[in-house]
Order: C-alpha cells, then structure tokens, then sequence
C-alpha cells in the first residue's frame, strides 16, 4: 500500500514535468516552423513582388502608348490606322449618347470590324464602356479621363481600354490579348543561368500556367510556396511561386520532431534516474528502520522475562518482610512499582511494534470489567498518593463485558502513566458505567490538561506535550497510540473529553446489551 | 534543287552586266492584274475571278541581298531528344553558316521555360553562336507562346526598314505551357504580321498541332513546311533560309478599287480588308523570283455587247528590300463583253484561271478536312471527290501540271481520310494547303 503511494508520487515526478516540457516543446516547434513559414513564404512573396512591379511598369508603359494612339483617333484615317495597330484587336468609338459610332454596321466597315462590333455589344449593353461623371469634371482642368474596362469573357480576360474625348465622345480600344501577354512575357525573365532551387508560374483566371520561368522543373502535383495577386488591371492573374522541399535550409518539421522527442526522452530518462535513487534512498531508510524496530523488539523481548522475575521476586519479598523492617519494605515497593513500570513501557513498546506491522490482535473474553478495573486502581493507588493525588473511583458499569482484559488493563495504565507524569497533586476520578451497549470509562484528573494547540494530535505517535508542561517528564510517546489503536481494535474509541479543569479521558467500548445478561442470568 | 537553284544563279550573274545596263526599271516588283475571262458574256450579271500577282525582281548575286534579321526558336522539350533535337542543331548551324556580319541573329530555346541562348546581335562571331547553339539539350515541356514570344522580342529589337524581319520556330508537339490555342497563336501572328515580322513554323514528326503552326505562320504570312523525319530539317532549313535572303520587298501593300456596279466578293483563301467596294490586303514580303498573287471573286455588272469597261484599278506599295525606297505600281483592269460563248472561253487567260481553280479548289480540301475533324467522313470524301472532279473539268481545257496534281491529291485523300494514319495524311494535306493558301509560286523565268 505504502509503496504503490510511493511509486505513484514518483511516477507523477517523472511524468508531469516530461508532459509539461513535451506540451511547451511542441508549442515552440509549431510557433517555430510557423515562423519559418512566414519567412519562406516572404522570401517568395519578395520574388514575385519583384516581379509585379516588372509587370506594373509594362502595364505603366502600354497605357502610356494606347493613349497616345486614342487621342487623335478621330478622323475616319486615323481610327482605320488604330484598328489596324498590331498591339489592337478592334476599336471603337461611342458618341455623346453613348452609341456606336464607329465601326458602323453596314457599309464602309469591314467583315472583320463588324464581327468587332458585335463582340463589344454585351460591354455596349451593360454601359462599362461610359464612366460615371466624377466631381472633379466640374473644375476647370479638362482632364481625360481613361481607364481600363473590366471584362471577363468566357475565353479569359478582355483588355479594353477607354478614354474620353472633349465633346462627351468616347474612344477606345480592345487589345490583342496574345501580343499583349507576348510581349508581357518578353519583358519577364527567362529561365537560362536560372536558380535551380526557385520557378516562378504566371497563371490566368482559371489557374493555367501562361509563362513559367526558373531552374526548378514544376511537377503537375507540386503546390506553390508563395501566390501572389497581379497587379491590376490583371488582378484576376496571380503570380505562384515553386521550390523544391529542401530549397531553403529550414529543417523539415519531421526532422524537428525528432529532435523535440530526443530532448524530452533525455529530460525523462534524467527524472527517471532521480526517481529511482530516491525510491532507492527511501527503501534503504526504510530497511533500516525496520531494523532498528525489529532490535528494539527482540531486546524488549529479552527485557521482559528478567522484568518478570525480578517483579515477582520483589513482591515476594515485600510480602515476607516483617512489618518493623520498614525501610527494607519501602525499598521493595519502590522496586515493586519501578518494574510495574518498565514492564508497561516494554509492553507499550511492544504493541507498538505489532501495530507498526500490523499484527496487533486482541482476544476478547468475557471479563468483570468493575472487579479489573478495581484491582488496577488498587495496585496504583499507592504510587498516586505517593505523588499528592487522590483517587476516586465510582465503578458503576457492574457485570461483565467481552473485552480483552489485557488490552483494557495496557489502556487504563497508559492513562494513568498520563496522570502520574502530567497532573502532579489534585484528584483523580474513575468512573465506570454503561452507556446504551457501551461501556465508558472515564479518567479525569485535576492538573494542567491538554493545551487547546495539541489536542488534535495528542494521539498521534510520538507526540508529546510541550516542553513547557513536560519538562522533567520522561515517555515515548506512544502511550495514547496504542491505548486507542487496541480501543479501536474493540470497536470502540477514546478521545479525550471536553472538561472545564484538567484533562478527560473517555473510553467507550461496545458490550452485549444488559437485557441479554439478564436473560443469561435468570438461565443461571 | 540545290543544282537547279546554282544553276539558275550562274544565269542570274551572267544577266547582272545586262540588267544593270538596263537601269532601275528591272529593280523594282511586277505587277500582274488580270481577269480569268477578260471578254465576259453580254447582257447579264456574271461573276469572275481577278488574279493580282506580284513577282520579285531577280537579284544580282550572292551578296546582292537584303540584310536579315531572324530568330530561331528551338522546342527543346523532352520529346525533342534523340535524334531530333541533334537534326534540329545540325539545321540552326547550317542556317547560321548563311549569313554573314549584316545580318541580325537570336538564338532561343524552350521546354517548360525559354532560354534566350543568343541575344539579338549582329553576327560578327559565328563561332560562337555555332558552340552556344551545340549547347541545346532536350527536356522538360513545351512552352511554345513563350518561345515565339520572347524570339519576337529579339527580333523586335531591330526591328528597322530595310531589314528582312523573321521568327523561325520548329517545334515537334503540342503547346502544353502557356496559351495554346491556334486561335491565340493566329491573334499573335496576326499582330506580328502587322509589325513587319513574319513567323515560320516548321512541324517535324507527327506529333505537333498542324492547326496552329498553319495558323501562327498564315496570320504573319510566314511559311509552314511538314519535316516527316528529322533528316529532312537540314533541307528545310536551308529552302526556308533561301526564301528568307531572296526577299526583295517588304510591307506590300495591296489596295483593288472596283469600279462602280463591280462589287468584290470575297478574296479566296486569303485574309483581306473588304469596305465596300474597295479591298486591301498585305503581304509581308515578296521574294525574288517568285510570283505572290490573291484571286479576287467579282461581280460583274449586265454590260452590252462591244463595250470595254474598267473593272478595278490595283494599286500596290511596297518597301524595296534592296534601294530601301518605297515603290508604287498601278494597273487598270478592263474588260469587255460579248455575245459569243466561244469568245469568252477563247480569250480565257489561262494563268489566272489556273490560279483561280487552285484557290477555289483549296478553299474545298480545307472544308473536306473540317468535315472529316467532326467525324463527318462521309461527306469530307465526297467534297474531295466533287473536287478533283471540279479541277479535272477546268483542266480538260487549261492542261496544267499543277492542277494535274491537285487533281491527283484530291483522288487520293478520298481514301487517306478514313486511313488509320489520317494523323500523319493530315500534316502533309494541311501542308500542301498552305503551299496553295501561300499563294506564291516559284519562277519559271
């Protein structure tokens, strides 16, 4: 029982600060490599943002040129030469009201700008190609205004260009997508003396790869390390970012979780060790004293035979001497009452260790309790008056009981070697009686009492009162242990008593109820 | 061929003192406007055809050429490698070996990546294009936007007059990286086109997209040729390189104003420009010796017996690639009309017609193939057989080598298209296409 306490505590050693620093281990390596993420990922991120501002710059460029090429797109020559312009699918022109001008459909256009047309018509229809009138149209500074019209067609990304002419009219233009991404790829990266730890993926609206540059061959499985949007007007493009897994030297979150298991292996390892020299430490000390209790044992044994003797032959004497030999009689009481004692504290010592190994027993028999107790008082009477105190014993329990009568007889001298050490002078009163089917035996004396801060443990073992009260008091302590183990083992208990002077002592033991010893009487 | 050209070289340097002697007439593009039917039928609306064709003066010699300025794009993908991609090595190197210090050259290769290996520079150090070019290795996929993309870059970066402007691309797969529809190759021709740069595509093996390489060189008015096997890039190669430095001129532009009542139709097999009564087309250049031409479908209005009516003015311009000035030709174009059937077939020009018959007779195999794409064999075999049946009527009359064998390829696509190998009968048909839709015929001077 005791070791499996002491193993659990020790298992709890070894395990709670090995859970606590695994819990805090994988803590830091997720923080750790969450932390490396976000670094790598930056590192990428700074790669493609290099590369956004390349495509911002083209972009920059090309709004530059379209513009230059719609400002004076008003006459029928100059319009033709702007649907004509390589960098152009089609253009177009709106007037005041927000009509098709130009290409007109019918005569003077051709197959080609009519099919143009007709292509526009959804943008047409919904109005994108007119911008909202703005504050600052009201101020003086004639500004055109021009900007790119957002629209997704079913093949991908239109590139439709607009800008406003003085007089409410609107020109505009829808670039060739191909050349617009050629000459966007020309101005990308190509992949010779490429890093080959690094691909860079310039993907479309519905993911597909329109230009890839880098080293590193992009598996159809692998999955980018960075994305980032383009810049607008592609906003609907976005830059990936490739590397191989061991492109960077961040260990693998595997590799950290080795090491993190190793460590917390160590850390427990080294517990496990303190664990067991100290589980070793206390077995030692306890081995040891064991064997000191086993020693006291055996010589308490080897006391108690030669005790005997001496007791008996002591009384004998004191029983053979003549009256006038009075100092020779005194001598022998005193010899008489000192083994009396010893025999006691031999007995105490005893019990003690039975209980310490748990085989203090008791054999209950039927005994008169008044008659017992009646003869003990007498036996001692003649050493409390010695030390000033005077006894009165009121034995009204009468009949008998099933007790031990030499554990009830170890009880009451405990109690009364309590007496004799503690409550010097005043009176001792024993009281027998019956209380319900319980025997109570009451020992109250008249002296100091049990001070409040000790009364909790004055049973327990070893406990003793303060040096104050028991000064020049000699004992080991273990008087009251044993006295209430063996009132325990009865099924009783003792407790010490509320009482206004001194200390009381109440010992209840259960009997047989009166009705059945009368019935056992009127047998008789 | 390679004695057949030396040989027509050797003329062409005898000829230099005379011509030269001659003076700049002989230095500049002839113009040729005429109708299929010049004497038309009386008394009633009829269409005709209008063959307008142009072909490059002769050059003086080896050097008397104009300077070039190419890049030579190289699919390095992974299926390249082999035999293939030491074929396409061998080729770059040969057409390097072509040019000298005037000319202009770039190197790119693509996989799944492009690699500018030799920027636009002028080509002073052969030798050291030749060993960056030996470098090329096969792997990885086939970004070919970005390839065509970035090799127009460099051509971009001289891209001056007078110089011959040209992205050579050889590819042997499919575009798998980047935008791969003919439909965005075509747009980003087109707009090449329009800068003065031509691409040409050369598809090796069976396994590229005929589709867009056609398309991509179409819309720029480039080349396409079909290499069934890697032996046969070098020849290519050097075919593409000899059209490349015969260039004469350049920007041509072509503008047909019909005369009231005539009314085009359509310009068959060639994207043009038609705005009323007026249609205008470009070619990106015209080589020496050789004829380009457009047949223009027109409606004629009733004109009564005897009388002699202009049908449409030509007007040409052009940059000479050798004097660097512009040139402008005009030709009037006249008919008359008569009672008489047997007239008209009498004064049918011949030249034109044949044209005229090949155009419209390509026009019909490129919508047998579109048929034969849906799975409609049925009916893509009996537009090729209603073809040749077409050609051989015209032909009973024109007696043509040439519609001869349109003829004879039009026969026998009857039974390629329901073929297992309809894949690789599909590449050399969509090559012979463009030889047709090329419009240009080499010169029998």
């Amino acid at each position: 029982m005791r070791s499996t306490r002491l193993a659990c505590w020790l298992f709890l050693l070894v395990a709670l600060p090995t859970a606590v620093l695994a819990w805090l281990g994988a803590r830091m390596l997720q923080a750790e490599t969450h932390a490396a993420d976000t670094r790598v990922r930056q590192l990428y991120e700074a790669r493609l943002g290099e590369q956004n501002r390349r495509i911002q710059a083209f972009v920059q460029g090309r709004e530059q040129k379209i513009l230059e090429l719609l400002v004076d797109a008003e006459t029928p020559e100059r319009f033709r030469a702007l649907s004509r312009h390589p960098l152009v699918h089609g253009a177009f022109l709106l007037g005041a009201d927000g009509r098709l001008q130009r290409p007109a459909a019918g005569k003077g256009s051709s197959r080609s700008e009519v099919a143009f047309a007709a292509r526009l018509q959804p943008l047409l229809d919904r109005g994108a190609l007119v911008f909202e009138r703005q504050e600052s149209r009201r101020r003086s500074a004639p500004t055109m205004r021009s900007g790119w019209v957002p629209w997704f067609r079913e093949d991908g990304l239109g590139l439709v260009y607009r800008a406003d002419l003085p007089g409410g009219r609107i020109v505009g233009v829808e670039l060739s997508r191909a050349r617009f991404l050629a000459d966007l790829v020309a101005v990308l990266p190509d992949s010779s003396e490429a890093d080959p730890g690094f691909a860079a993926a310039l993907c479309g609206v519905r993911g597909q790869s329109l230009y890839q540059w880098g080293g590193y061959e992009i598996e159809s499985d692998s999955s980018p390390r960075a994305v980032l949007a383009v810049a607008a007007p592609l906003a609907s493009w976005q830059w990936r970012a490739y590397a191989p897994v061991d492109a960077l030297p961040v260990p693998a979150a595997g590799v950290r979780n080795v090491q993190l298991a190793f460590g917390v292996a160590a850390v427990a390892l080294a517990l496990a060790g303190i664990a067991f020299v100290i589980h070793r430490e206390i077995r030692r000390s306890a081995a040891e004293a064991a064997t000191r209790v086993s020693f006291v044992n055996r010589v308490s044994h080897e006391l108690k035979t030669p005790l005997t003797n001496i007791r008996m032959y002591a009384e004998l004497l004191e029983e053979t001497l003549e009256p006038n030999e009075e100092t020779t009689t005194e001598y022998a009481g005193v010899i008489v009452r000192e083994s009396r004692r010893l025999s006691r504290l031999i007995n105490n010592v005893l019990s003690f260790s039975r209980k310490q190994r748990s085989s203090l027993t008791i054999h209950p028999k039927p005994t008169d309790i008044d008659e017992l107790i009646g003869r003990m008082l007498d036996e001692t009477r003649g050493d409390l008056e010695h030390l000033g105190i005077e006894l009165h014993a009121e034995l009204g329990f009468g009949g008998t009981a099933e007790v031990d009568p030499d554990a009830l007889e170890q009880i009451l001298l405990n109690l009364l070697s309590n007496v004799e050490k503690y409550a010097s002078g005043g009176e001792l009163r024993v009281e027998t009686r019956r209380d319900l089917d319980c025997l109570v035996v009451s020992v109250h004396d008249s002296g100091p009492g049990v001070p409040r801060e000790l009364r909790a443990s004055v049973f327990a073992p070893f406990r003793r009162a303060s040096e104050q009260v028991n000064e020049g008091v000699s004992g080991t302590g273990i008087g009251l242990t044993i006295a209430r183990e063996l009132a325990r083992l009865h099924g009783g208990d003792l407790v010490l008593a509320e009482s206004a002077k001194g200390a009381r002592f109440e010992l209840t033991l259960p009997v047989c109820p009166p009705a059945h010893s009368t019935t056992d009487g009127t047998g008789l | 061929m390679k004695a057949w050209i030396n040989a027509t070289l050797a003329i062409g340097i005898v000829l230099t003192g005379a011509l030269a002697m001659g003076g700049g007439t002989s230095r500049k593009v002839t113009l040729k406007a005429e109708l299929t039917t010049p004497v038309i039928h009386a008394g009633r609306r009829q269409t005709a055809f209008l063959k307008v064709g142009l072909t490059g003066f002769e050059l003086l010699g080896r050097r008397d050429r104009a300077p070039v300025n190419i890049a030579l794009v190289i699919d390095r993908s992974g299926s390249m490698s082999g035999e293939k991609i030491a074929k396409a090595r061998e080729a770059a190197e040969m057409a390097v070996r072509r040019l000298d210090a005037r000319d202009i050259l770039s190197v790119i290769s693509y996989a799944s990546g492009t690699e500018v290996i030799v920027p636009a520079t002028r080509l002073t150090d052969r030798e050291d294009v030749i060993r960056r070019i030996r470098k090329i290795r096969s792997g990885g996929g086939t970004a070919l936007f970005a390839g065509v993309s970035k090799g127009a870059a460099e051509v971009r970066k001289f891209l001056e007059n007078g110089r011959v402007n040209r992205v050579i691309l050889l590819s042997d797969g499919q575009a798998n990286e980047g935008p791969s529809s003919p439909a965005a190759l075509a747009d980003l021709g087109r707009s090449l086109g329009r800068e003065r740069m031509s691409v040409t595509t050369i598809g090796l093996g069976s396994g590229y997209n005929e589709d867009l390489m056609f398309d991509l060189a179409q819309a720029s008015d480039g080349n396409h040729s079909f290499a069934k096997t890697a032996a046969d890039l070098v020849a290519i190669f050097d075919r593409e390189f000899s059209d490349v430095l015969s260039v004469v001129a350049q920007e041509v532009i072509v503008t047909i104003r019909c005369a009231d009542g005539v009314r085009p139709v359509r310009v068959v097999g060639r994207e043009a420009e038609i705005r009323g009564g007026e249609v205008r087309f470009l070619l990106n250049q015209i080589y020496s010796r050789q004829e380009k031409y457009a047949v223009i479908e027109v409606d004629l209005p009733a004109t009564e017996a005897g009388k002699v009516f202009e049908v449409a003015k030509v007007e040409v311009s052009y940059a000479n690639a050798l004097t660097h000035r512009e040139d402008r030709l005009a030709s009037h174009v006249r008919a008359r009309a008569t009672t008489s059937a047997r007239e008209v077939e009498k004064e049918r020009n011949r030249e034109a017609s044949i044209a005229a018959v090949e155009q419209v007779a390509n026009v019909a195999n490129i919508q047998a193939m579109k048929l034969r794409d849906k799975g409609k064999v049925h009916e893509a075999q009996q537009v090729l057989s209603d073809n040749a049946a077409m050609v051989q009527g015209y032909n009973k009359d024109l007696k043509s080598d040439k519609l001869a064998r349109v003829q004879k390829e039009n026969r026998e696509q009857v039974d390629q298209v329901k073929s297992s190998k309809w894949s690789f009968f599909r590449k050399k048909m969509r090559s012979s296409q463009y030889e047709s839709k090329n419009q240009q015929s080499r010169g029998k001077k």
